[in-house]
């Protein structure tokens, strides 16, 4: 299965902050795209923290948030801080409510 | 010996037959890669006709015949069938003085074939299923170049013969395989859930399950597991799509199956799913449940507590048509170890239902990227005082009418008589 077109997914470093901007639709397809690209940067970098931008996402599903909850397991394990930027009021905004795990991350 | 020469001469030519059908290529269309290789064997030669033939058991069919209008010849005057007796090059350099050929209608008659030479199409275990060969009306020598370069296109094209056999296999592998995993699918799904919802007294329960893509199994997932004080409810969405999230939804379904029993309550419920799901799993996934303990009152109505598990609040359609969501918010269940579940009071009038539901038939009702609620909830206040099974029917047919389907969806009603 290959992510759609609009997906992807991208990291680059800020002054401290290791920024991944994610654009599209997080859902089954690009889902491990994701969790693959963040776990390389990741690995590879000296930033204090992570920060996973997620203004960009247009849709995500419970695929989606498992991704989110994947990399937020392997920033813990390698103990790097890990924050999101949700756009509030938006899809995933009210899929963290639903789901009850808005508490299990830290926020922009 | 000589009944032993005409036998094996028969074994072998069933199986050169036997080849020729593996091939699959007779009465095939023509084909624009083999037309170009006889038209360059004739342009090489300098002949007018070049053709690619395969020896049927009575006659002899051409591929491609350049140079020529006919698309077949009777097995017998046909130099071809000679040509393939033997496993090198055969040729007549005039047939009219050659006494192999002379007397071969092709050769005596009004077509008046002077020329022939062919090299037998041979398949990698030695069987002869035709030639390439070139034809002229006048009678020609040719050079050992000439023969070679005849042999090599006679290579390219049992070479393309191959490739097609080849690409013909996998494409019935696959369709096998494709129906195969179809197959697979439905018993797997048609195994997940209930064939027959358990019959609870005084509660009327109807339940739907709405699959989309007839290869994958779908993590949706009900249940009505009958307790002593009444039923335990269940609708459920595993994380994902396929195999891995049918067994995560299976191991789910089955757990609760043990659990709720005696003195259970849906949360202490939840609390143990957790354990066995994050324990029970190679790769880390989840799943969202509505789970509801439900007793009937005697004199009408019934008592539920029910618990979210990170699931869409289900919907309970009042005596008076309003539509009340509820439930409290815990977290997705196989997560995390150690999370703590709520459970909150229901309570249904006589002939008061509720609707436990997967968030596809949001989907359905809404389009893509919809978590919105507003219109399932239009949908079921219409629906007041209606069966259990009416009201299921009605949701089936809302879903099925928006045509937005994208994902399976699940949803149970329960109404209380």
């Amino acid at each position: 299965m290959t992510a759609s077109d609009t997906f992807s997914v991208d990291s680059r470093r800020h002054g401290d902050a290791l920024h991944i901007t994610v654009s599209g639709e997080l859902d089954l397809a690009s889902e491990s795209p994701l969790v693959e690209a963040a776990e390389r940067a990741m690995a590879s970098t000296d930033a204090a923290h992570v920060i996973i931008d997620l203004s960009g996402l247009v849709f995500a599903d419970s695929s989606g948030l498992r991704g989110l909850l994947r990399c937020q397991d392997y920033a813990v394990e390698h103990s790097l801080p890990l924050t999101l930027a949700v756009p509030v009021g938006g899809f995933l905004d009210r899929l963290l409510d639903i789901s009850g795990v808005r508490a299990w991350f830290s926020y922009e | 010996m000589p009944t032993m020469t005409t036998d094996s001469a028969t074994t072998a030519e069933t199986e050169r037959l036997a080849a020729v059908r593996r091939y699959d290529i007779l009465d095939t269309p023509p084909d624009g890669a083999f037309d170009r290789i006889t038209a360059a064997a004739a342009r090489m030669f300098h002949v007018p006709i070049s053709i690619i033939s395969i020896v049927d058991a009575d006659r002899i069919w051409f591929k491609s015949h350049h140079g020529a209008d006919t698309e077949e010849v009777a097995r017998e005057p046909g130099l071809c069938a000679s040509a393939i007796l033997q496993d090198g090059p055969w040729f007549l350099n005039d047939a009219k003085t050659d006494p192999r050929a002379l007397t071969n209608p092709l050769v005596a008659g009004e077509f008046g074939l002077r020329f022939y030479a062919g090299v037998p199409l041979t398949t990698h275990d030695g069987h002869n299923l035709g030639t390439l060969c070139v034809i002229d009306q006048q009678p020609r020598e040719v050079t050992d170049e000439e023969m070679a370069t005849l042999r090599d296109l006679a290579s390219i094209v049992m070479d393309e013969f191959e490739l097609r056999l080849s690409a013909r296999r996998t494409l019935g592998l696959e369709g096998e395989l494709r129906r195969q995993a179809e197959e697979i699918a439905n018993l797997l799904q048609e195994s997940l859930l209930p064939p027959r919802l358990s019959a609870i007294p005084g509660l009327e329960i109807d339940a739907r399950y709405h699959a989309v893509h007839r290869d994958q199994v779908g993590g949706d997932f009900y249940d009505v597991v009958p307790t002593d004080d009444g039923a335990a409810i269940v609708v459920g969405d595993a994380c994902g799509k396929g195999t891995k999230a049918a067994s995560f939804m299976g191991i789910a379904r089955w757990t609760l199956r043990s659990i709720c029993f005696g003195r259970w309550t849906p949360a202490k419920a939840l609390a143990r799913l957790n354990h066995v799901l994050i324990n029970a799993h190679e790769t880390r996934s989840y799943a969202t449940l509505a789970l509801a303990s439900i007793r009937p009152i005697e004199s009408g109505g019934a008592d539920l507590t029910l618990a979210l598990a990170g699931h869409p609040q289900p919907l309970v359609i009042r005596g008076d048509g309003t539509v009340e969501p509820v439930g409290v918010t815990s977290s997705v269940v196989g997560w995390r170890t150690g999370v703590a579940f709520g459970e909150s009071p229901v309570r249904l009038g006589s002939g008061e239902s509720m609707v436990l539901f997967t968030d596809g038939v949001l989907e359905a009702l809404c389009g893509h990227a919809s978590l919105d609620q507003t219109r399932l909830e239009h949908v079921l206040g219409a629906l007041a005082g209606t069966t259990a099974e009416e009201t299921a029917d009605a949701l089936d047919s809302a879903i099925v009418d928006g045509g937005l389907e994208r994902d399976d969806a699940a949803f149970l009603v329960v109404r209380a008589r």
